[in-house]
């Protein structure tokens, strides 16, 4: 009895000769993380709109309504948005904006979230849905856009997959979506660690070392590089023309996660009261003809059965895909 | 990043305007809030 006790008291020394080292070096990793939190976070969140402008608008939104104002929510991607007023270093304007000021001329008190972002898709309204509907609002308007509605895994980087929004999904709905979010990269455990992250003040921290990292090997790289008289293009950028056209023409809308996405969204706010429209944005016919797509009617035939099959009545579909017909309507 | 031209953004929100003037007043739908 003493000799298995005593195998036993070895065998655990041993272990914890090796696991004490291992758990103190992941201790002092995370407490030298969470004490630079607050620079690591700036660094990785420096061009994070969706962060620092669009889910703090949405929470102001939320909990301070104003008095008597009839509420809604615009969602919606660039299509929405003013280049215009973009390239003149203002706001993004554009369609909810033009809709506020025509409602607030016609005497309407509204108090009108526009929940819009460049790359948002109606995934993502569906990761920010408990948040809209804490709002209250009467009426929800839903921007498709017809080029990124089912992008290619290509198409879209991991940073336009605003994979820590998923923070936002309540285990309910994260579990019926759970095929799409496998396709988008969204295994069963990351909205749950993405949440324990946020509630540790470590969001974006490990994207903070690892950019922190990046930037001092390229900075240490250019030394080397200039001298050695190596040339060297610090200019370059990634392109955000990442859209694939031909991918989303040809793909079966219906049958895809965009279809069962609407319906998702379509069923939860009609249950919590809320009247929405969904409206496809103009697409323009040249980048449309140089994707291969030229049976115009088969195409609005697409859009027609995504409409069935996400349950969503004509009069709260707007079909404006062919609305224009010149390159005018759309530089994409 | 695509973008509509101004005027193509003002019918779009002609059109939605449309459809949305009977919720924001109350007619033609249930709204319940």
């Amino acid at each position: 009895m003493r000799a298995v006790t005593s195998a036993f008291a070895t065998n655990l020394r041993r272990t914890a000769e090796i696991a004490l080292p291992c758990l103190a070096t992941v201790l002092v990793a995370l407490g030298v993380a969470w004490w630079f939190r607050a620079p690591l976070v700036d660094k990785a969140t420096m061009a994070n709109k969706v962060d620092r402008v669009v889910l703090p608008a949405l929470e102001k939104w939320a909990t301070d309504p104003t008095p008597a104002a009839v509420r809604g929510v615009f969602f919606g991607d660039s299509l929405t948005m003013s280049l215009t007023s973009i390239g003149q270093g203002g706001s993004k304007h554009g369609v909810p904006v033009i809709v506020e000021k025509a409602l607030r001329d016609a005497g309407t008190e509204i108090d009108l979230l526009a929940l819009t972002h460049a790359a948002f898709r109606p995934l993502h309204l569906a990761y920010l849905l408990d948040d809209v509907l804490a709002g209250r609002p009467r009426f929800v308007v839903v921007e498709l856009n017809l080029r990124l509605i089912r992008p290619t895994r290509e198409a879209l980087s991991g940073a336009l997959r605003f994979l820590p929004l998923s923070r936002r999904l309540p285990l309910r709905r994260q579990l019926e979506m759970a095929p799409f979010l496998r396709e988008e990269g969204i295994g069963t455990l990351h909205p749950g660690v993405y949440r324990v992250q946020e509630a540790l003040s470590l969001l974006y921290v490990m994207d903070g070392i690892r950019i922190a990292g990046n930037d001092w090997m390229s900075a240490q790289s250019s030394r080397v590089e200039r001298a050695f008289g190596l040339a060297r293009r610090d200019n370059w950028l990634p392109s955000l023309e990442g859209n694939d056209d031909r991918g989303a023409s040809a793909s079966r809308l219906a049958d895809g996660p965009p279809a069962l996405i609407l319906q998702l969204l379509d069923r939860e706010l009609a249950a919590a009261g809320v009247w929405t429209l969904y409206y496809v944005s103009p697409v323009n016919p040249d980048a449309l003809a140089a994707a291969g797509v030229t049976d115009t009617a088969a195409f609005a035939a697409r859009v027609e059965e995504l409409r069935t099959a996400a349950g969503v009545p004509p009069e709260r579909w707007l079909d404006l895909h062919a609305m224009r017909r010149r390159a005018r309507s759309s530089t994409g | 990043m695509n973008h509509l031209h101004p005027s193509a953004l003002r019918t779009v929100a002609t059109k939605v305007l449309h459809r949305l003037r009977p919720v924001v007043s109350g007619r033609g739908v249930a709204p319940t809030r």
